[in-house]
């Protein structure tokens, strides 16, 4: 794909962040009044519509970033490099946000800002992860080592993550029963993959404007100093 | 309903940290492209170095 | 078998290097002591409170400690403006990473043997009892904390503000290995009434093995040029 932002690419661009809009737009629309409210949470179980999706671009952020710290270190293309770093700082939006949402889904279901709960525990991890990834590259002014030190992050910390879930998730096995049982109306199924598309369609468009930023910013680099 | 404001809240959260990250990368992107533009203008004639 | 001899050999260098001098070692313990005890003013006197946190007190405690040694991994070799040899030294580099975590873990154990028993005395746990199983724990547990630690050592060493970014980097990483170790600790010595002690070391034992895989295969890449 031509992000090189002619004006035939740019174009592209463009509609794909309108699509975008408009499929969220349309998700959020049927998750408030088309589906069903759950019977045992009310209204606020609604929130699962933006929740899911958010933990799933969070996730899978995050797995983008693992594969461009694998194919950097393998191919040494600072063409990796640049959509790792945009990957992981949309993830860490995804991430975020995906924990304000739980926080305000917790509140008056369970009566708490905060639970312990295995998902949500490694998604506050992730995070730190993320943190750690972006912190190493803004202390390290050598393109090529940041590069290199950041993939290498990207890596060992993707492999953390399945290994946290599992230990808090027996963990937390020990002390209560696992989560709360899914519901089968095929229509809640529905939408809540159609949402899961249009973020996806999100993290596409915010993408391709990030990496395009990344490669100016790359540019500016490279002339010198004085530049950026 | 109590849990109504919540809800809300979520929702707008959602809309408006989106909205927000992606209106800041476009200010950024436009930045950026700028500098880029301005700093091959004033390295104009010579050419590359 | 090369990188057996040069993996010792560098473990070793490093350990008559700590041995001469024991200021290192001895200012570990004389914060994991510090640390406990922190904990203890801050959770108050109720002694049966600090009998069942213990577990978790302790290897925080180790956690703490051990992250602070750390940042010392490569120092002799900084301070002979070494890092470079170190670099150049013909054959494995690898050898460079397994000698440090074999350092860092020898260094670890030898405070534990002291954190151990003190915080038995603190807390009034009778651990005798249970050593061989405390032993075990907490070989599984410093062998994780070293290999994860020596890594991420090796990577901030040439970063700004490395004192920072040393513990962001690790402690995330530490989180599987602590609630294995602090809850096989805390089945030990409060009772495993729900059996879970034999998962948690399998954890132990998982997460051991797959970070010395991934971090020993990947380590090359951190010390290039």
């Amino acid at each position: 794909m031509d992000f090189s932002g002619s004006s035939g690419g740019l174009g592209r661009i463009r509609g794909l962040g309108g699509l975008a809009l408009l499929a969220m737009v349309a998700g959020s629309l049927t998750a408030l009044w088309v589906v069903p409210a759950d019977a045992l949470q009310g209204e606020v179980q609604r929130l699962m519509y933006v929740h899911v999706p958010s933990a799933w671009l969070a996730f899978f952020a995050f797995f983008v970033v693992f594969c461009m710290s694998v194919l950097y270190i393998v191919q040494r293309k600072p063409r990796w490099d640049l959509v790792a770093v945009s990957s992981a700082e949309i993830g860490v939006v995804f991430t975020a946000l995906t924990l304000a949402q739980g926080s305000l889904w917790g509140k008056p279901t369970w009566g708490v800002w905060w639970v312990w709960d295995p998902r949500l525990t490694t998604t506050a991890i992730l995070l730190m992860v993320y943190v750690g990834y972006l912190m190493v590259r803004s202390f390290a002014d050598d393109p090529e080592k940041r590069a290199r030190w950041s993939a290498v992050v990207g890596i060992v910390g993707f492999v953390q993550v399945p290994i946290v879930y599992l230990s808090v998730y027996w963990w937390r096995s020990i002390h209560q029963p696992p989560s709360s049982p899914r519901s089968a109306d095929p229509r809640i199924v529905a939408v809540l993959l159609f949402n899961v598309a249009a973020f996806t369609l999100v993290y596409a468009y915010m993408m391709a404007r990030r990496f395009r930023l990344a490669k100016t910013e790359q540019r500016l680099e490279e002339l010198g100093p004085d530049h950026e | 309903m109590n849990s109504l404001g919540f809800l809300v809240a979520g929702y707008v959260l959602t809309w408006s940290v989106l909205l927000w990250y992606v209106w800041r990368l476009e200010r950024r992107v436009r930045n950026a492209e700028r500098v880029l533009e301005l700093s091959a203008k004033v390295r104009g004639p010579e050419g590359p170095a | 078998m090369e990188l057996a001899i040069r993996t010792w050999a560098i473990f070793w260098k490093d350990l008559l290097i700590e041995l001469r001098t024991k200021q290192g070692l001895n200012a570990m313990v004389f914060f994991a002591a510090l640390v406990l005890f922190l904990f203890s003013f801050a959770i108050g006197p109720d002694a049966a409170l600090l009998r069942q946190l213990a577990g978790g007190l302790i290897w925080v405690g180790i956690a703490f400690t051990g992250t602070l040694s750390l940042g010392r991994t490569f120092q002799t070799e900084e301070l002979a403006g070494g890092l470079q040899y170190l670099q150049l030294y013909p054959g494995e580099i690898r050898a460079i990473y397994l000698g440090k975590v074999l350092g860092n873990l020898t260094v670890l154990l030898a405070v534990e043997a002291i954190l151990f028993p003190a915080a038995g005395v603190l807390f009034q746990l009778d651990l005798w009892p249970h050593a061989p199983g405390l032993i075990g724990i907490a070989v599984l547990g410093s062998i994780g904390f070293s290999v994860i630690g020596t890594f991420y050592a090796a990577l901030t060493v040439h970063l700004r503000a490395r004192e920072l970014m040393l513990p962001l980097l690790v402690f995330p990483a530490l989180v599987p290995l602590l609630l294995a170790a602090v809850n096989a600790t805390g089945a030990l010595l409060l009772g495993d009434s729900m059996g879970q002690m034999g998962g948690w070391v399998r954890l132990l034992v998982a997460f051991d093995i797959i970070f010395f895989v991934v971090c020993t295969w990947i380590f090359p890449v951190v010390l290039e040029d």
